[in-house]
């Protein structure tokens, strides 16, 4: 490698348009139906398709290149487990039951371990100019970092024996104390979602170079706090002015019935307009606190320029759009979304796009069930 | 037939791209193999794929607009290829499309297509879910029904909505005389399904205002308030009667038995159906389509009833009366004239019910 090659900067850029998009996805609703939702890995498989072959980054498109017929096992796999638990737990027997319950029981252990399998699965069959993602975590970095898991089915077993002692002290002390358990379970589902955002990053190689998280726990929780803190006052905001709304409506008309279905609707789009925009502003700071702090080994770098403004405006528009569409509006929300996202990031790298150099095509022995299962789990690729 | 273009070939080592000439050949069944020859490297060897093995992803448009796309080489890696050029090429050796390829670059295809499947959906919600329902219910033995119904009371029972009657023995036992004498009347032809003649067990108890309900099997319990209703508003024992009529239609048409397998149904459909679009839409489908398959049902009721008091020369009017007495007691206050919601309901209108009652079913009950 050259010794003091110069820096230079790639943007990210995505080429995919909202009418393409929607034809794609219309056409896999369609032949969904017609094929009672056996044709789902295909329509998945298109989809990240089209996502990846539309973004570019330093002169290479990403590639998916997974194989639809595991994509289908584990779809059949997961589908057919799924509907053997739930009529596990539905049956009169009672061996039956105890089957579903120890089922389940294994699926739960297992979920950080599925959880892996999937990502693997899916960032080996990403590819860039060739070169394909490696995501190896060892087991046990993989359950330490799943601790937040335990803390909350702690926090939510103590909640539980507890209530019924409770009520003597009141509806404040009980109130307080759900707020504080509900706050805590908050928290730790954000620390289990930075300790696999940690993993994903630190234990993934492209070619020899393995990946660089330099992201602190503070600044990402005080993200979830601030976040929770708009969503309680712009809840209070609305709660108040839908308030002085039905008042003076039930004052005014004296139609009890009315009122109540205004209420019910106020109440409810006071809710969505709320969670919304606080969900939007955690998820765009979020994304900033990350890019800004990751990077490959000693070779890139990147850069993320998202306006938080905008992205909380491009969230609500598409709420209310897909609300009034009833859904059909989604596939342009998603598009706008990633587009967003997308192109504010900026790969900087030291030296060209052509230093990288492979991990020389190891062949290894394909974990056919695992995978196969993860990706029947569906986790979305194109998170929008 | 065969045709050449160019490409850069990343061969899965290094991210650096390499020159190649590509050349796809025709194959059968409209398939084409590749031939890859890199320019870089002097007396490289070539490399070839049969089809199958290489693998590129749809063209989004028509016409192939974008402007680059990635072949998928397994483990020799991927080339980058002009888009435009790389489906004339495939054009040029005869290559095949799919499917969902071609429906996608068709708006008016896609058009058809979605409203004929939506066609279909609506077609199978109404007549094939109820008809489904209908062959499977007749397949629930009768201990079970009853093994069910038991199960329900007894819950209704611990959660304190309903509780013992507070009618007297003697009454009761007058009414039960009275229905029986009625059923016996009921001529064989008057049941849906001649074989399925379960003994009604009438019960009385007090709780859930004015109200009557069946359980599969038999079960029919009348509420307290409704017998006190009927006594108010000077109704015979005869509109009681045209009560548990229709709550016998409802155990012989085994409505309960239906109403879980169409609910069952509609929920995995709707799910499967409109799950990728919206849950507002799923929910609010499913919401629809189940208060008309209810209305369906108690219409169906509203004929048995008509038919079993007909038989036995009963009046039709005190039994509409008392519908027309408990809806009023059941909406307190409300005025009339909130037809124009008739989609949004469990039970059809209670004005036109109490008519159509009067007038002996007429074109509603034509079927039976």
């Amino acid at each position: 490698m050259n010794p003091s090659p110069e820096i230079v900067a790639h943007p990210v850029r995505f080429h995919g348009q909202e009418g393409q998009y929607f034809r794609i996805w219309i056409v896999n609703v369609l032949l969904g139906i017609v094929t009672l939702g056996l044709y789902t890995p295909w329509a998945r498989r298109r989809t990240v398709q089209y996502f990846y072959q539309n973004t570019e980054m330093g002169g290479g498109a990403f590639e998916f290149t997974a194989p639809v017929r595991r994509m289908l096992v584990g779809f059949l796999l997961f589908g057919g487990l799924y509907l053997a638990m739930n009529l596990a737990n539905q049956s009169e027997d009672s061996f039956a039951r105890l089957l579903g319950s120890i089922l389940m029981v294994v699926a739960v252990l297992a979920a950080p371990w599925l959880w892996a399998s999937a990502m693997r699965f899916r960032l080996k069959h990403t590819r860039w100019r060739g070169l394909r993602l490696e995501f190896a975590p060892a087991i046990w970095p993989l359950y330490v970092a799943s601790w937040p898991l335990l803390a909350i089915a702690v926090l939510f077993f103590c909640l539980a024996i507890s209530a019924t002692g409770l009520r003597a002290y009141g509806p404040i002390v009980v109130l307080g104390l759900v707020f504080a358990i509900v706050l805590l379970a908050v928290l730790c589902l954000a620390l289990l979602q930075y300790n696999y955002a940690r993993l994903l990053v630190v234990e993934t190689h492209i070619g020899a170079q393995g990946g660089r998280w330099k992201v602190e726990r503070g600044p990402y929780l005080r993200i979830v706090l601030q976040a929770l803190g708009i969503a309680i006052v712009l809840w209070a905001v609305i709660a108040a002015v839908s308030g002085l709304i039905l008042t003076g409506y039930a004052v005014g008309f004296k139609n009890v019935r009315g009122s109540i279905v205004l209420g019910i609707v106020l109440g409810f789009a006071g809710w969505y307009m709320a969670a919304v925009p606080a969900m939007a502003w955690r998820e765009a700071r979020t994304f900033q606190l990350m890019w800004n702090n990751t990077g490959v080994s000693q070779l890139a770098r990147f850069r993320c320029d998202l306006r938080t403004g905008s992205f909380v405006g491009l969230r609500v528009r598409n709420a209310i759009f897909s609300l009034l569409t009833l859904g059909l509006y989604r596939p342009f929300a998603r598009v706008k979304v990633y587009r967003m996202k997308c192109e504010s990031v900026t790969l900087h790298l030291r030296g060209g796009t052509e230093a990288l150099v492979g991990e020389l095509a190891r062949q290894q022995a394909e974990g056919g069930f695992t995978d196969a299962l993860a990706d029947g789990l569906g986790l979305d690729i194109i998170g929008a | 037939m065969d045709a050449t273009l160019r490409g850069r070939w990343f061969d899965g080592r290094s991210s650096q791209a390499r020159p190649v000439l590509l050349r796809l050949a025709g194959e059968k069944k409209g398939r084409a193999s590749l031939r890859l020859h890199a320019l870089d490297i002097a007396a490289a060897p070539t490399l070839e794929f049969a089809p199958g093995q290489f693998e590129w992803p749809d063209t989004w448009e028509a016409g192939g607009v974008s402007t680059r796309l990635t072949v998928d080489l397994g483990p020799h890696g991927s080339l980058d290829v002009e888009g435009r050029a790389w489906q004339q090429a495939l054009q040029a050796c005869g290559a095949r499309v799919g499917v969902a390829q071609r429906l996608q670059g068709r708006w008016k295809l896609i058009l058809v297509a979605l409203l004929a499947t939506a066609l279909v959906v609506w077609a199978f919600t109404r007549w094939g879910t109820p008809w489904l329902a209908g062959q499977l219910a007749r397949h629930a033995p009768l201990a079970w029904e009853r093994a069910v119904s038991r199960e329900a009371l007894d819950q209704l029972e611990r959660q304190g909505i309903i509780k013992p009657s507070g009618i007297a023995p003697a009454r009761q036992a007058e009414l039960r005389m009275r229905f029986a004498e009625l059923t016996a009347k009921t001529p064989e032809t008057a049941r849906p399904q001649r074989s399925y003649a379960p003994t009604m067990d009438v019960q009385f108890r007090s709780g859930m205002g004015a109200n009557a309900f069946a359980l599969p099997g038999g079960l029919l319990v009348m509420t307290d308030d409704m017998v006190e209703l009927a006594g108010k508003n000077g109704l015979g024992d005869e509109a009681l009667m045209g009560v548990f009529a229709h709550e016998a239609g409802h155990v012989l048409y085994r409505h309960g038995t239906r109403r879980v397998i169409e609910l069952g149904v509609l929920n995995a459909g709707a799910a499967l159906v409109l799950g990728d679009i919206s849950g507002v839409a799923t929910t609010g489908a499913t919401l629809l389509a189940a208060l008309a398959y209810s209305r369906d049902h108690e219409r169906e009721a509203d004929c048995f009833a008509i038919t079993m008091m007909l038989a036995s020369g009963q009046p039709l009017a005190p039994m509409a009366d008392l519908l027309l007495a408990a809806d009023k007691a059941h909406s307190g206050s409300r005025d009339a004239g909130t037809s124009a919601l008739d989609w949004l309901r469990t039970h059809p209108d209670t004005g036109g019910r109490a008519q159509a009652l009067k007038a002996g079913g007429g074109e509603a009950c034509a079927r039976s």
